[in-house]
């Protein structure tokens, strides 16, 4: 628990981030130094060169100002110069014990006589030194004073032989093998042909010397010899530093561990805190900072720069070790690059990496800007311009193959052609989908047309129509809507007139059987008893035919036969037409007649029409009932002779509420012939009615067994949305 | 609408111990047209004008056979008859003005024995109280166990004897009648076309039969049900046949 507060808190995972960087910074640049010790060793062959080349360059007269000097204030001793003399010609090696330089010169005359030595690397020192013997060995020499006090050493000065441990390899080639990244010192040791180990053994470093000739006027020249010291045990600064340069190579590995521990740390730390970038403690809502209200791509750059100026700091390897700085430029080029991702995943996760920058921001300004000129330009010249513009590279691309361009007026073209059918296809699918769209909306199927593959004015156009249909099926289902409730009033309306109807109908028949001593007073009674009977019947009909007509009766088809139905009704009215003294001529085939319908609503239909025969049909007449078919229908057809004159067109008798004599007050509600036509209609048939003179003929067509329904002339539904409120 | 005249229930039936009729309507003026017919038969009279009252007079009283209106306040006809049935087997008639055949069936299936559409005649609520009466109180037994009697409902066909009784009233019939309501009563509740009924009884008709097999089918109709326009037992099935239903 402890640990995962410890990673979550953002000033210790910095510090982590700084400690790790630093740590793994310093480690890298030792260990990488390492890989530089070249330059070590160049410097020391160097720094000897340089040593012998600034003696026989000295300033004579300086110098001999500076022995004046010494010999006025008691330094100078005739003994000390003869007793050095002295030891030098005893011979080289034995000066070398001495514990001051790692480094010794000799000079020599051209017969190979000793001139001088010196085993500091004191430039001053040396210089006394030189002064001395030149002075007493003037008169051994050829040179006179004068030719010395205004000696220089020429430009040309040869160098006649060099020996060191780096026998077969010139110092500038190795320059590159020095810049080399590859840590591992074996490709620096074969490239010196001797072993790292080796050459730092200070057993090796054997009187590795070198020697330049300094032409002296015309006669001769002399000759000057640097050596190292083999054992190299003087603790001068060279010494120094060859000592730390092997200490770094004994340490190479620990380097090495330290270097990948820091990294290690530093890529934890940052990876703890680029996870966490921009989020608060819950995990969800993003914050932005400060940093992330820079537009990316100025934040972008700017950090570009800084990292420029940091680069220099790391890559300027030197001869000498600058730890501090390298140290500096790593944890400066760190901090960038943490900063710099720690804000690109900010922006990231709040979704405005792109968004947020200059670029982005002028480019939607302009895009607006022409956006909102478009808009301005009538919508003739959106067609026209495209087209325009289309012939204009057309012609462009006639032109270049006009002139001898081919190829590239060839692209064009082609590029062209391409776009064009591209174009067209996408005009004609639209087109289609419209076009359906269009079909299916005049068929009645008011489906939405997709909008999906559909584009510019197209897409507009379908929108439009869409809004068309969704309104036209509002308007739909509202009306459905409302003929459900009105047939749901009927009910209930016709329901709640029963009640008080049952006591007038009972009330009535009491009445009619107490004794009235008026005559009236029964004949009223019978006024009473009808109209009751014939209400009943009203409310009776009016329930059925708002449900025959809005298509809420439940319809059971089964398989009939027709001819079966035809002998029931006839036996139910036979009776009753004998009664009316009409006589009942009936045409029906032998065979079975079956169709899919429901019976009690086609008896219904039948019922209806054998009782208007019994009501209007004049008595004495003869009664024609036909029944034929074909091979998809059966037509009934029932013909009588009206007893009053029909006034009447077939249309109106087939309206609701109309009778066809009005001036006789029967019973019936005159919904008859409207409950039969619905009736029908739901059967799938359909009902004529016929009126010739007096012959009034009723036609019910229905389909034969397995055959499609008949077409209806009028649908009953939206002849109930036409008719008047029940 | 000629209610059938044919049956002669007046005076015909005699009882010597008085029913108790319960006469349950929230219409206080259907209620009185009821007992003033009613009371002409020498019934006792008991009304309720709720669901919760006719539960409470049946506790109270020895109830016979009650008249039972389905729309009402507090407690509707319906679930009247289904508390009732927890406990009484009495006879219970519906009256309704709602005329779907959904609601009649609903009604016979949640215990009810007869039903009557508003507005009724109140003589044939008075043949149908006579009728229910009868079978609950003196017909309710076991059916006969003479192989030669059928029984439909209050119908009774006695090969036998060849005698036809309604509610215990004889009924006359025409041999050819007699010979289509036998073999209509043999197979209970199976539609048989004209044309197979008039196959099946042809042998006991005379050459030259009058009418058609419809025609006779009325005649019986008339003769047996309380009303024929709306029949209980001997049903058309239109442009299929005919059938005997119990």
């Amino acid at each position: 628990m402890k640990f995962t507060k410890l990673i979550q808190n953002k000033p210790i995972m910095i510090l982590t981030f700084f400690v790790g960087l630093s740590l793994g910074g310093a480690n890298f640049y030792q260990r990488q130094n390492l890989s530089n010790l070249g330059y070590y060793r160049n410097s020391f062959s160097e720094i000897y060169q340089s040593r012998i080349k600034n003696l026989c360059s000295a300033d004579i007269s300086d110098i001999q100002e500076r022995m004046e000097n010494l010999r006025d204030n008691g330094y100078f001793d005739e003994s000390t110069s003869e007793q050095l003399r002295n030891q030098l010609a005893e011979g080289v090696l034995s000066d070398y014990t001495e514990d001051k330089t790692n480094f010794f010169f000799t000079v020599h005359d051209m017969k190979d006589n000793l001139l001088l030595s010196s085993y500091s690397d004191d430039y001053q020192y040396s210089a006394v030194e030189i002064y001395q013997n030149l002075k007493t060995e003037t008169v051994e020499t050829d040179l006179t004073e004068e030719e010395y006090q205004t000696f220089q050493l020429p430009e040309n000065a040869n160098i006649l032989d060099e020996y060191s441990y780096m026998d077969n390899v010139s110092f500038e080639e190795d320059e590159n093998i020095a810049y080399d990244d590859d840590l591992d010192s074996q490709a620096i040791d074969e490239a010196y042909g001797v072993p790292m180990e080796e050459v730092l053994d200070e057993e090796n470093l054997m009187m590795h010397h070198i020697r330049y000739e300094v032409p002296v006027g015309d006669d001769g020249s002399y000759y000057v010899t640097g050596y190292v010291r083999s054992r190299f045990d003087a603790n001068d600064k060279y010494k120094n530093l060859y000592s730390s340069v092997q200490r770094n190579y004994r340490n190479r590995y620990i380097y090495v561990g330290f270097a990948i521990l820091g990294g290690l740390l530093t890529l934890f730390s940052a990876l703890m805190l680029l996870a966490r970038a921009g989020l608060r403690d819950e995990f969800s809502t993003v914050k932005t900072g400060v940093t992330e209200k820079i537009p990316t791509d100025v934040f972008s750059v700017l950090i570009l720069c800084a990292l420029a100026v940091h680069i220099p700091l790391i890559d300027d390897f030197v001869y000498m070790p600058r730890t501090l700085q390298f140290m500096v430029g790593v944890d400066g080029i760190g901090a960038l690059i943490l900063w710099y991702a720690h804000s690109v995943i900010v922006r990231i996760r709040a979704k405005e990496l792109f968004t947020n920058t200059l670029c982005f921001k002028i480019l939607r300004k302009i895009y607006h800007l022409t956006k909102r000129t478009a808009k301005a330009v009538p919508s003739m010249w959106k067609m026209i311009v495209p087209v325009i513009g289309f012939d204009i590279v057309n012609l462009f691309g006639i032109y270049s193959i006009a002139e001898n361009e081919t190829d590239f007026g060839l692209f064009i073209l082609i590029s062209l052609y391409v776009l064009a059918h591209a174009i067209i296809f996408g005009i004609l699918y639209d087109l289609y989908i419209l076009e359906k769209g269009g079909q299916n909306m005049a068929d009645g199927i008011l489906d939405k047309i997709p909008e999906k593959w559909l584009f510019g004015r197209f897409l507009q156009h379908a929108r439009n129509l869409n809004s068309i249909s969704e309104g036209m099926n509002k308007a739909v289902t509202d009306k459905l809507k409302s003929e459900m409730f009105r047939t749901e009033l009927i009910a209930n309306v016709s329901h709640d007139i029963k009640t008080p109807l049952t006591s007038i109908i009972n009330y009535t028949d009491l009445l009619s059987k107490m004794n009235f001593e008026d005559e009236q007073a029964t004949e009223y009674i019978d006024v009473l008893g009808r109209q009751s009977a014939r209400l009943r019947k009203l409310t009776e009909d009016v329930l059925e035919a708002s449900k025959a007509t809005t298509g809420t009766a439940t319809v059971h088809k089964e398989k009939i036969d027709f001819r079966v139905l035809i002998e029931q009704i006839e036996g139910e009215f036979i009776e009753k037409f004998n009664l009316n003294h009409l006589t009942l001529v009936s045409s029906v085939p032998e065979h079975p007649l079956y169709i899919m319908a429901d019976g009690r609503q086609l008896w219904r239909v039948l019922d209806n029409l054998f009782n208007n025969v019994c009501k209007y049909a004049m008595s004495g007449t003869r009664v024609y009932l036909n029944v034929s078919e074909t091979e998809s229908e059966i037509t009934f057809m029932l013909r009588n002779i009206s007893a009053t004159e029909l006034n009447l067109s077939a249309e109106e008798l087939m309206e609701r509420f109309v009778r066809g004599d009005r001036s006789r007050n029967t019973e019936g509600s005159g919904l008859g012939l409207s409950i039969a036509q619905s009736l029908t209609a739901l059967q799938g048939g359909v009902m004529e009615l016929q009126i010739d003179g007096d012959l009034f003929k009723a036609i019910i067509r229905l389909p034969q067994m397995n055959a499609e329904p008949l077409t209806v002339p009028e649908q009953p539904t939206i002849s109930v949305a036409k008719g008047r409120p029940a | 609408m000629g209610y059938n005249s044919s049956i002669k229930y007046k005076g015909v039936f005699k009882n010597t111990m008085k029913y108790n009729i319960l006469i349950c309507d929230d219409e206080k003026d259907i209620v009185n047209a009821l007992k003033i017919y009613l009371s002409k038969e020498e019934y006792i009279l008991h009304t309720a004008y709720n669901g919760i009252q006719a539960l409470e007079v049946i506790e109270r009283e020895p109830i016979d056979i009650i008249l039972l209106d389905i729309m009402m306040p507090e407690m509707d006809g319906l679930e009247t008859i289904t508390k009732l049935r927890e406990e009484y087997n009495i006879p219970v008639i519906l009256l309704t003005a709602k005329s779907e055949d959904t609601d009649k069936i609903l009604g016979l299936d949640l215990g009810a024995d007869d039903y009557i559409t508003k507005p009724f005649n109140p003589m044939e609520v008075i043949a149908r109280v006579r009728s229910q009466l009868r079978r609950y109180k003196q017909l309710g037994g076991a059916p006969s166990s003479s192989s030669s009697v059928y029984r439909i409902g209050n119908i009774t066909l006695d090969n036998s004897e060849k005698l036809v009784t309604v509610d215990g009233e004889t009924v006359s019939l025409t041999p050819t009648e007699y010979a289509i309501l036998f073999f209509l009563i043999k197979q209970p509740n199976k539609v048989f076309s004209p044309e197979e009924i008039y196959v099946a009884v042809r042998g006991e008709l005379p050459y030259g039969a009058e009418g058609t097999i419809a025609v006779h089918i009325r005649h019986i109709r008339e003769k047996i049900e309380i009303n024929p326009a709306e029949p209980r037992f001997l049903k058309a099935v239109w442009g299929q046949g005919y059938k005997l239903e119990g």
